[in-house]
């Protein structure tokens, strides 16, 4: 009952491609009941693994039809033809996420074009005069050759060592929250593990991403491996 | 041309002649004449539920020999444009009931005078059931809210799909490719007949197509009975919900009739209860599920 075998999002709400919102609405809180544990229409039919299993497919599909950029992003990926990938939702997030970062990059007006140009100068003579002096975009700080060690080579990425990295490079929570333009609440939650206060896959991925670049790691890396602990814990 | 309705699901006691002979007397009423065939071989009791006693005529005499017209078993029940036919009395007749039995009732039915006719069908999931729910133009699946009633409608469509299946694997030519496919279940992660559907889709799409079209015409009418809140009328999604995640088939929720204190009373009276209770808000239900039936496109969604 995995959708790579060609379902599309709209036949797991059981709606029509085109649709209206209040009615993906609607299918989806009707799927979320048939499908919750308990509701005797199920009984015999599918098990209660299975049920979950469906309820997860169910969310990925209404956190993507809910939302017309996505929705509209995905219509395109349909129309086009060819495999959709399983994580279509999550993957499109990311790179959503890049796509804003990067627009917002591309339109520097003259006054931050002359800053940025002058930070990468000073930052490029940093790095000259001090070897032992590391940078983000938002800080300096200094390069402790151990814990640099420890980063390149971790493979699990929670929210406390998301934040012991983030201490060790002097960025603060509110600078990451002005650059990012995640809520400061979420930055807690991401970085206490509070998955029950996070918003659904979809977006934790997003944030996920924009935080480990700020950092400068690996961001496909820490994005798989944070949503693997937030998927086990319970995430939405 | 007749268009046959039949009205099955499995469990005994959820209404099916109650919900026939009351969906009889909507068509009726508004100018369509219909034939009732009590299909509950064995238990035939539709005239009951009319209020007339037992006709001398039964399908016996048509299967025997001694009535060679089908549509002469047919009699009246006092209520105008509707007429009964009645199944067998006795027990021991029905496992007499041999294919030929069958099909020879099935023209009959197909060749009945009136515009309609709706197949009353009997409890449990034989094969001859099956054929007579398989057969209709409409196939109407009954249930009650309860767990033992909805388990027995999923099996009764559970059996209904594999007849229907075997029938459409047969005509399409694919048993080999499904065996190889099912040979290899757990590795091609096949649960469900909708899965199995899916993945010869992956395989071959021709013969996926072909099958397709022969299941095409399994579509349900899905009517729940006797709903008493709120979460009852939402379990009629969810039966439509699983028929489509399980067997990849199409249902219609196509209503549902309250717990009525009329229903019953009518039924002790044995008075349909449109007769006996015509302002009752369950009559005003099977008429919005008469014309459901009806009028496929103007279908109104059950809210």
């Amino acid at each position: 009952m995995n959708n790579s075998s060609g379902t599309t999002y709209y036949e797991i709400l059981e709606v029509a491609p085109d649709a209206p919102p209040h009615e993906i609405q609607r299918a989806y809180q009707r799927a979320k009941t048939t499908y919750s544990a308990d509701n005797p229409a199920l009984y015999t039919m599918f098990s209660a693994e299975e049920a979950r299993e469906l309820l997860k497919i169910i969310e990925e599909a209404y956190s993507v039809l809910a939302n017309p950029s996505l929705r509209r992003a995905y219509d395109e990926a349909l129309a086009r033809g060819g495999p959709i990938p399983d994580n279509f939702a999550s993957l499109y997030a990311a790179s959503n996420a890049e796509e804003i970062v990067k627009a917002h990059q591309a339109l520097p007006d003259f006054e931050s074009t002359v800053t940025l140009k002058t930070t990468i100068q000073s930052q490029s003579a940093a790095k000259n005069l001090d070897p032992n002096t590391g940078r983000t975009s938002l800080s300096t700080y200094t390069i402790d050759e151990a814990f640099e060690q420890e980063i390149k080579n971790a493979t699990e990425f929670d929210g406390s060592f998301l934040q012991r990295i983030r201490l060790y490079k002097n960025v603060s929570l509110d600078q990451m929250s002005e650059e990012t333009k995640i809520g400061r609440h979420y930055l807690v939650a991401v970085e206490t593990n509070d998955f029950k206060n996070l918003p659904a896959a979809v977006f934790v991925r997003g944030f996920i991403v924009q935080i480990a670049r700020v950092l400068g790691l690996d961001e496909q890396k820490v994005a798989s491996s944070y949503m693997k602990l937030f998927r086990s814990g319970g995430g939405k | 041309m007749t268009t046959v309705w039949a009205v099955g699901g499995g469990k005994g006691g959820i209404g099916k002649s109650f919900i026939s002979s009351n969906l009889a007397i909507c068509l009726a009423r508004i100018g369509k004449p219909v034939t009732v065939v009590d299909l509950d071989l064995g238990g035939a009791n539709l005239h009951t539920c009319f209020g007339v006693n037992a006709p001398s005529r039964t399908i016996s005499d048509f299967l025997s020999g001694r009535i060679s017209n089908f549509s002469s078993l047919a009699v009246e029940t006092g209520i105008p444009g509707v007429k009964i036919i009645s199944g067998f009395n006795d027990d021991f007749e029905v496992t007499e009931l041999n294919p030929t039995g069958r099909s020879l009732i099935i023209e009959g039915i197909r060749q009945l005078p009136s515009p309609y006719v709706i197949l009353d069908l009997g409890a449990g999931t034989g094969e001859r059931t099956l054929d007579f729910f398989l057969t209709a133009d409409q196939k109407i699946v009954a249930a009650t809210p309860e767990p033992t009633s909805l388990e027995n409608a999923y099996r009764f469509i559970k059996a209904a799909f594999y007849r229907k299946f075997r029938l459409a694997e047969h005509e399409s030519e694919i048993h080999d490719l499904i065996e190889s496919i099912m040979t290899n279940r757990d590795q091609n992660g096949i649960r469900s007949p909708a899965d199995l559907i899916r993945r010869l889709t992956a395989e071959s799409p021709e013969s996926a197509a072909k099958l397709k079209s022969h299941l095409q015409d399994l579509k349900l009418q899905v009517i729940l009975n006797q709903v008493r809140s709120r979460e009852d009328i939402e379990l009629g999604h969810s039966m439509k919900s699983v028929c489509k995640k399980y067997f990849g088939i199409e249902a219609n929720y196509i209503g549902y009739l309250d717990h009525d204190n009329a229903a019953w009373r009518s039924a002790r009276k044995r008075k349909p209860l449109i007769v006996e209770f015509p302002y009752s808000s369950v009559v005003g239900q099977f008429l919005g599920i008469t014309k459901n039936l009806l009028n496929p496109q103007s279908f109104r969604a059950v809210i």
